[in-house]
Parts: C-alpha cells; structure tokens; sequence
C-alpha cells in the first residue's frame, strides 16, 4: 500500500486525464466530476503521506535524524555500460520518494488542485475536456518534479509541466494569449536546457573523480559531501544550474514573461502558476545547486542572488503598486514575494532555508487565492480594473472579508503565515549578510501598500460596479467557491498560529545543507 | 586462385535479401514495358517483397566475417539492413496509391533498388562495395526526384541535387583511394589491421608512422558523406531541392541519404580509427577527425537552427531541421572517437537515427496525407486551424514536433540526453563546450518547432482542410509515434542493443 501511494498520487490524474479525453467535450458534468474526484484522491495521498511521514521516515524523539526518503519506489529505467572500474552497470531511475524539503510542497500541489478545478467549474465552457485534461496532466508532472529523485527524473517531469500549460495558456487565455503562451514557454525552455548540460557535468564530473556513476539525487549529495566538486568547475556548474532556475522562480531581469503569463492564463493557470510552477525554480535551487554545488553558492549565489532579489522585492513591489489591473498587481507581487523566498534560500543556514521553503508554501497558498478571489470577482464583473469597482464589501461581505484575511496573509501579519515565512528569511539573511535583509524589509512595507491601498479602493467606499444589468443581483461566494477557498484559509491560520509540525518536519533536512554549506567554507579556508 | 564465378558467390551468400529486391527493382522496369497495373498493386508486392527481404535477414547474433569477403554481416549491419527495410516499407505504405499509374512501376523500383543500396552501405566490406552501394541509392533517387512532377521547379531541384551528389561521388572515391594508396587493399578488415600495426609502431618509436594520406582521405570522405547526411557546410542544395521537388520524393530524401551516410562514416570511421585494443585516443588520426566533426557538427547546428527561424515553406523548415539534426547525431560520432566512455557516443548516434527516423517520417506521413488535389499544404500557415478539422492527427503532429524540439516524455528527449552525457563523457574541453551549445541550439531549434505547433493550435483557418486520411498513411504515423513514445518509456532494449553494436567491433 505504501509502496503504490506515490504512484496513485501522481498517477490518478494522469488517468483522470485520459478519461476525461475519451468521454468528450459533451458531458460536461462527468468531465467535472472524474477531474474533481483524481484531485481529491491526489489530496488525500498527499495527506495519507504528510500524516505518516514521522513514522515512515523512521524518525523518533530520539532519533530524528534519520534522513533517508520515505515512500521510496525505485525502477531501473535506462542502465548505461559498466564503468571500467566493475562498478554495477549505472542506470537513469524511475526513483521516487518524500523528504522534508518536498512533503510539504506536495501536499501544496494537491490542495490547489482541488481548487483549481472547482474555480474552473462554471468559467471553462469552450472544449471542457480538452481543459480537464491538460490541467490533470499539469497536476501529474508537479507532483512529479517534488516527488523526483533521480536526477534525470526530475528535469523530465520540470520539462514536461511546460507543454499542459502552453496550451492551457494559449487555448483558454485572455486576448494576448499566444503571444504569452509562446514567450513562456521559449523562456522557460531555454534556460532549462542549458541547466540540462549542469546537470549532466555534475553527474559525470563525479564519475571523473573515480566515484561510481549514479543519478539518484540522494546518492550524488553523499558523493559531494565526500568529495566536493573543484571550485571553478562549481561556479561553472552553478551558473548552468542558474540559467533555468532564475528564470523559472523568477528573479529580477528574467521576470518578464512572468506577469504576461499571469494575466493572460485563465484563472486556475495562474493559480497553479504562481502556487507551484514558480516553486519548482526555488525547490530546484533547494534540491540541486545548494547540495551539488555549495561552495559556488556561498562564493557566487550569495552576491548575485542577493542583489538580484533584493532588487526584485523593490523593483517588484513598485510596478504593483503601480497597476491598476488586479491580476497583473497579483502577478508583480509575486516577483517581490519571490525575491524573500530567494533571499531566505542563499542566507545558506538553516534558518533561512526553512523560512524560505514556510515561504513557498504561504506564497503558494496567499497568492493562490489572491488569484482565486481575482477570478471570482472577474467571473462577476467582467474587469478587473481597479478604478472600475469600489465598495464591494457591500455586495458581497464574505469574498470582501477573505480578501482582506488573505491580504493580511501576503503582507505578513504576525499571527498569520506570511509572518513566519518573511521572518525567518529575512532573519536568516540579516545573519549572513545585514544588507539584503535590511533592503528586503522595506518590501514588506510596500507590500502593505500596496496591498491595502488595493483593498480599500475596490472593497470600501462607495458602491461601484461596472455593467450590472437593471435588477440582475451579484451573489455573494456560493458552495463551491467556499470550498474553493477555505482550505487554504484554513491553512494560512495553522501554519501562522503553530508553524512547529511545519518546521519540524523539514528540520533534519535543513540542518544537513547548512551543515554542508559549512563545511564546503571551511574547506575552502584550509585551501 | 577463385574464378569468378566462386567469388560472385561467396560475395553474395551474404546479401541475399538484397539481392533479391535488386531482382525484383530490376524486374519491375521490365515488367512495366508489358504489364499495365494500378499504383496500388505494385505497392501491394513492393511491400510483400520487403517482407520477405526482411524475413530472409540473417540474425544478428551470428557474424559470418571472413576478412577476405566483400560483404560481411553482424549486428551493425543487422541492425541497419532492419532500418533500411523499416524504412522502405513505411516509404511503400506513405506512396501507396498517390503514385500517377503510368510510373508506378518505375517509381517503386526505384525505391526497392535505394533500399537494397542503403542496405548495401552497411553490409559492406570493402571500399568498392562501399562506393557502389552508395551510388545505387544516388542514381535511383535522381530518377525519383523527376518521375513524379516534370514543372520547371522540379526539374530545377532534380538537377541541383544531380550535380553536387555527382561531385560528393567523386570526392568520395578520390577519398577511398587514397586509402587504398595507404595499404594496397581495398579490404576494410585489411585496412584495419593495417592501422592496428602502424598504431602500435607508433607507441615504440617516436616519430609518427601513420602516413599522411590518411588524414586527407578522411576530410574528402566526410565532405563527401557530409553532403548524403546534409551536414553543412555541404548541405546548400538540401532546402532548394526540398522546396522544389514533390512531397513523397522529399520524405525519402530526408532519411534514406541520412542513414546511408551515417552507416558509411561508421564503416570508415570503425576502420580506422577505432581499433580495438589499440588507445584510439592516443591516435593523432582520431584527435584530427575527433576536430573535423567538431565544426562540422558545431557549424550544422548553428546553421540549421538559424536558417530555419526565418522559414515559412514547410519543406524548407523541414530541410534545415534536417540539418540542425544532422548536427546533433555528428556530435555523437565525435565523442566515438575517444574510447573508454560509460556513456558510448556511437550508441548515441544510432539510438539518435533511430529516433530521427521515427519523428521525421512521422511529421512528413501527416504532411502527406493532408495532401488534396484542391487544397496542398506548403506553408507553415496552410496547417492552420488543424486542431479544429483533425483533431487528433493534430495532436499525433505536435507530439512529433515536441520529439523534434527534444521534450520529454517523447523519445527525442533521451536521444539528446545521450547525446549530452557523451559529449561530457569525454572530458575534452571542446565537447563540453559543444554540449552546451547542443543545449542552446535545441532552445533556438524550439522556436521554429512551436510556431508549427502554435499554428495548428491557437489559429483558424481562413479555409479549413477537408481531407480523410487514408489507412495506410494511419500505419505509419501510428507506428512512428509508438516508436517515438515506446523509445522514451522503455529505452533499454533498444539502447542496450545499440551498445552491444558499438562494442562488437
């Protein structure tokens, strides 16, 4: 049973996506239905896994450092000639497991896939299966970059998240659709590959330092941490790694793509867009360059990853507050959100890595319903003009009052999510490096701006709406969008109020990389 | 001493399959004088002859060398005479009945008598052998080029490719001799053992022994092989030809001179450069072939990848993608020059052809089948709104691009992937550097891929297309993408098999 959960994870919505191609665009309600029931069965997977991780793990109050994955499958897949060493014939994996960097992640990806098919419920109406489909196929490959742990395995399903939403994006988008679609995917695609090549040098440098070949991530942080890496090769392996990632998080001068993206995918795209996509750049600098490379991280990331975001945060936080589309404020808060994550990741101990993975998981959940709550209000209004509505608190007090809940969240209110996460990468990097956190702190000052300028021109005031035919009523949020959200509210609360399980789970983890990263530097002092 | 009758004999114990589809190619042209049939029947018994062709193959398993022979047969040409016939009988399925009656006959001779010739180039065992295989895939393929459609465009491009493939003739046999000059045989096992002794002297003394020749025939060879595979920078005819000459007749040109070149400069480069027991990296011949591939691989990416952003005739993209492909599988015969890889350049190389056939073929068979008498498709904008009219054919072609583009989960991800691990592999600079710029290509390669894709997807058509594809034009497309899927799913048969090639010489 343990064995067959990941695959039933990733899987059921793969199936659920082929079901949904063979029933036709005219059933419409079993389309939604089969969609519905896949992301719910990934959900509670996903749960089943968080809830036994402790256990599976084998990690005790005594012993909690066990650090090997838990749920692990693993399938040769492609084996390579024997080295001539006589080492077993080394092979490309189907090896998939759960670690505290991916759990929570995970069980991310799973809740806002059950969002993001109940807020395309009523909006999807042209091709519904082909919609289903490809949003099923979008689940299967994120649930498979987290749950990847060969190397090889990783980057395919990295790739392969690129082609469902290319056509999500271009089929189902706003007007500029293709030309967002086509710049997405080009961008996104032409940085991957060059971190395509680091990924094949780190796994054959390896073999050129006499260590067997092998591609399982695990397996290749142990032969690093024997036998580092040289440092030039390291920057050079970093830069690579750096190419494809920045762009997909995506910092500061790589960013462009990203607010056209946004604002032209439909709703549950930039939901699962901004929730998880993004995250796979930060989770692939978490799980590939800081334990692969971690000298060429401190020497090189530390500098251009710490200007980088700083400036993104600010640069970020200045174009949203100068939007007055909702949607593309939402997508430039993510470019400033992002630069935390990115800042809390390269403070490189274990304080900020933490903070900094707490903080993919809360963007993932605010911003996720920022966009949600966007939506709904388009579904009603047809604009998302900010000078075009006000006072919508009188219309509808329970979207007026998640909105402004889940504002609070983004900006960081103490007792909330946001708080946590910002706190300790910003903490994390005012230990390393006071300058970037100093700068980063003024972010959240210009978040609250505008955040709450936004709230109160469009929820407050006077009543202002936009094409409302004579005595058509605008309802309020119904079942569905409740459910669409509450979990995610829910969960904003528990990780603000009691972050602990959340930290603790992923504590092993982040004391082994900081661990690592101390030692890479010390090494470097003897040299 | 042989008479000449024992040796035509035991010359061809070893190519029975081809000598009978040379048989039949050639009993075709007599039949047509008399024998008035459809289109259709003649491509009915091509196909029962391929068969039958295929099921004569000899296994691989056994390898029936004797050095003295001029044809020889083990798992390299096993694996490509498999490819060559594969290949033959998808051509066979795509012309079914699209060939006007009055040529038929001659039409499919002619592409029995190239099929026999690809499987030639791979049985071969000697230079002549070598030589002549490669003209009987030329000279048919001219007749080909000019059978179908006699307009002034294809008249233009049947010419073109006439006298540069004459010219690459030429340069290629003023390359085998000078082989032939080095070692006074036209055997390749002689030549191979030949190397091998001058190898070896060369590791006691200290002044270099290999004779200077060498390295002249082997810039003539590639040049002239180079033109077959559209490697540039002998590749200037393969867009104009392409653009000008009839669809079916293109689809053959951008795989059969593929694979016929690629098995000849595996037969060449086998034979001199990779000698087993021998340091083949320590050869100053392998150093110097090792950098010819590398611009010419280097200089065929680059110009593909750019020359094909700015096309908008579907057969011409599709030429430079050829080119650009090209590219990518010289990279791997390169990296074979260096020895001792975990990862095996050659094994790449063919697991590469493999795939590019697969993708390839496939992306033309749809081209094809969309083909009507009132409604062709040249340009990219032709195939727009085909998402709309043929839905699924629509979602088959963009699975075929994606391979080309090198997106998982479709086997041109992994034919890459090998590809990269074997430029790494073998830890010179130079390939390192190469596989990085493998990776840039296939990021400027993805543009010109996806705006097929985005054509058929997310446009309209001011004027849709109304065709039904026929069956045997859905036997191929359906075979070439469960290739292109099986190939990513369950690699290691396959990839097992081409290491296994690799190593057996």
């Amino acid at each position: 049973m343990d064995k067959c959960l990941l695959l039933m994870m990733i899987f059921a919505p793969l199936l659920a996506a082929v079901v949904v191609l063979l029933l036709g665009s005219n059933q419409l309600v079993r389309i939604r239905q089969v969609s519905l029931a896949a992301a719910l069965l990934s959900l509670l997977c996903a749960l089943h896994v968080a809830w036994h991780y402790q256990s599976a793990t084998g990690r005790t109050a005594e012993e909690p450092f066990a650090s090997d994955p838990a749920f692990e499958i693993r399938v040769p897949w492609l084996s390579y000639l024997p080295s001539p060493s006589g080492a077993p014939s080394p092979s490309i994996e189907f090896h998939l497991g759960v670690d505290g960097l991916s759990l929570w992640l995970i069980v991310l990806t799973a809740l806002l896939m059950v969002s993001a098919v109940l807020i395309s419920w009523k909006s999807i109406q042209t091709n519904p299966s082909g919609y289903y489909a490809l949003l099923m196929l979008l689940a299967s490959g994120m649930l498979g970059v987290f749950c990847a742990l060969d190397i090889v395995l990783f980057y395919i399903f990295f790739e392969f998240t690129l082609l469902p939403l290319f056509f999500l994006i271009g089929l189902w988008g706003g007007p500029q659709k293709r030309y967002a679609a086509r710049k997405f995917f080009l961008y996104t695609l032409a940085g991957s590959l060059v971190t395509l090549v680091g990924l094949v040098a780190i796994v054959l440098s390896l073999v050129g330092q006499g260590q067997p070949m092998t591609f399982s991530l695990p397996e290749l942080a142990r032969q690093v941490a024997i036998q580092p890496l040289p440092g030039e090769l390291q920057q050079w392996i970093f830069l690579a790694l750096f190419a494809g990632l920045a762009i997909k998080v995506p910092l500061f001068p790589f960013h462009t793509w990203l607010p056209l993206a946004h604002v032209e995918a439909p709703t549950a795209g930039s939901v699962l867009l901004a929730g998880v996509l993004l995250k796979l750049g930060t989770y692939g600098f978490l799980r590939l360059c800081i334990p692969m490379v971690p000298l060429a991280s401190v020497q090189i990331g530390l500098p251009l990853v710490g200007v980088l975001a700083t400036v993104g945060i600010l640069y970020g936080s200045f174009c949203a507050l100068a939007q007055t589309d909702i949607k593309k404020m939402v997508a430039y808060s993510s470019v400033a959100h992002l630069g935390f994550c990115m800042l809390g990741l390269f403070a490189l101990n274990a304080e900020g890595m933490s903070g900094a993975l707490l903080q993919m998981v809360n963007h993932g959940l605010s911003t996720g319903l920022l966009f949600l709550l966007v939506g709904m209000i388009y579904d009603r209004y047809h604009t998302r003009q900010m000078t075009a509505l006000g006072g919508l608190n009188q219309r509808m007090p329970i979207l007026g009052l998640i909105m402004m809940f889940t504002c609070l969240s983004s900006i960081g209110l103490p007792g909330l999510n946001g708080f946590v996460g910002e706190f300790l990468c910003l903490s994390g990097m005012f230990a390393r490096h006071p300058i970037y956190a100093v700068w980063g702190t003024l972010g959240i000052i210009l978040g609250a701006w505008y955040l709450l300028t936004f709230v109160m021109k469009c929820f407050h005031g006077p009543l202002k709406e936009p094409h409302v035919a004579e005595g058509a009523i605008i309802p309020d949020m119904d079942r569905r969008e409740l459910s669409a959200t509450l979990p995610l509210v829910a969960l904003c609360l528990w990780i603000g109020l009691y972050p602990k399980p959340f930290l603790d789970r992923m504590k092993p983890e982040m004391e082994a990389l900081s661990q690592r990263i101390k030692q890479a530097q010390k090494v470097q002092v003897y040299r | 001493m042989q008479g000449v009758y024992e040796w035509m004999i035991e010359a061809s114990r070893w190519v029975r399959p081809e000598m009978l589809l040379l048989l039949a190619g050639s009993g075709y042209f007599l039949a047509a004088v008399f024998v008035s049939a459809k289109s259709r029947s003649w491509a009915i018994a091509s196909l029962l002859i391929v068969l039958l062709a295929a099921i004569w193959l000899p296994s691989g398993d056994a390898d029936f060398a004797t050095p003295a022979s001029f044809f020889r047969h083990d798992s390299f040409s096993h694996f490509l005479r498999g490819l060559g016939l594969g290949l033959g009988a998808a051509l066979i399925l795509l012309s079914w009945d699209r060939i006007p009656d009055r040529c038929a006959a001659e039409y499919f001779g002619c592409l029995l008598l190239i099929i026999a010739g690809v499987n030639l180039v791979s049985a071969a065992n000697d230079l002549i052998a070598l030589f002549l295989a490669l003209e009987l895939v030329s000279i048919p393929t001219y007749v080909l080029l000019y059978l179908l459609r006699a307009d002034d465009a294809a008249q233009e491009a049947t010419l073109k490719y006439f006298f540069l493939s004459v010219f690459s003739a030429a340069l290629l046999l003023y390359g085998l001799s000078f082989l032939y000059g080095a070692t006074g045989s036209t055997n390749l096992e002689v030549l191979r053992g030949a190397v091998r002794q001058w190898l070896e002297q060369e590791s006691t003394s200290a002044s270099s022994t290999l004779p200077p020749t060498l390295l002249i025939a082997m810039i003539m060879i590639v040049a002239a092989l180079g033109f077959r595979v559209t490697a540039a920078p002998f590749h200037f005819y393969a867009p104009d030809v392409y653009q000008g000459a009839p669809l079916l007749p293109v689809t053959l040109l951008s795989l059969i001179p593929k694979v016929a070149g690629f098995a000849g400069l595996y037969q060449i480069v086998s034979a001199t450069l990779l000698i087993p027991g021998a340091d083949a990296a320590a050869s100053p011949l392998a150093a110097s072939a090792s950098g010819l591939f590398w611009i010419v691989a280097l200089v065929s990416m680059f110009m593909g990848n750019l020359m094909g952003l700015w096309q908008d005739d579907l057969k011409r993209l599709l030429a430079y993608s050829g080119i650009a492909h090209a590219g990518y599988m010289i990279v791997g015969l390169g990296t074979g020059c260096s020895s001792g890889m975990i990862v095996e350049g050659l094994a790449g190389l063919f697991f590469y052809l493999i795939v590019y056939s697969a993708m390839t073929l496939g992306v033309f068979a749809i081209l094809i089948a969309l083909q009507s008498r009132d409604r062709t498709v040249v340009n990219v904008d032709d195939l727009a709104g085909l998402s709309k009219s043929h839905p699924i054919l629509a979602v088959v072609m963009a699975c075929f691009l994606f391979c080309l583009m090198g997106l998982p989960p479709t086997a041109g991800f992994l034919a890459k992937l090998n590809l990269f691990l074997a430029a790494w592999n073998t830890e010179q600079r130079l390939y390192r550097v190469l596989a990085l710029v493998m990776a840039v290509n296939a990021a400027i390669g993805a543009w010109y891929y996806l705006r097929v894709v985005g054509v058929m997807f997310l446009r309209d058509a001011v004027k849709p297309l109304s065709v039904r594809v026929t069956w045997p034009a859905w036997i191929v497309i359906l075979l070439c993408l469960f290739i292109v899927f099986w190939l990513f799913f369950q690699p290691n048969t396959t990839w097992t098999w081409m290491e296994a090639i690799t190593q057996r010489r």
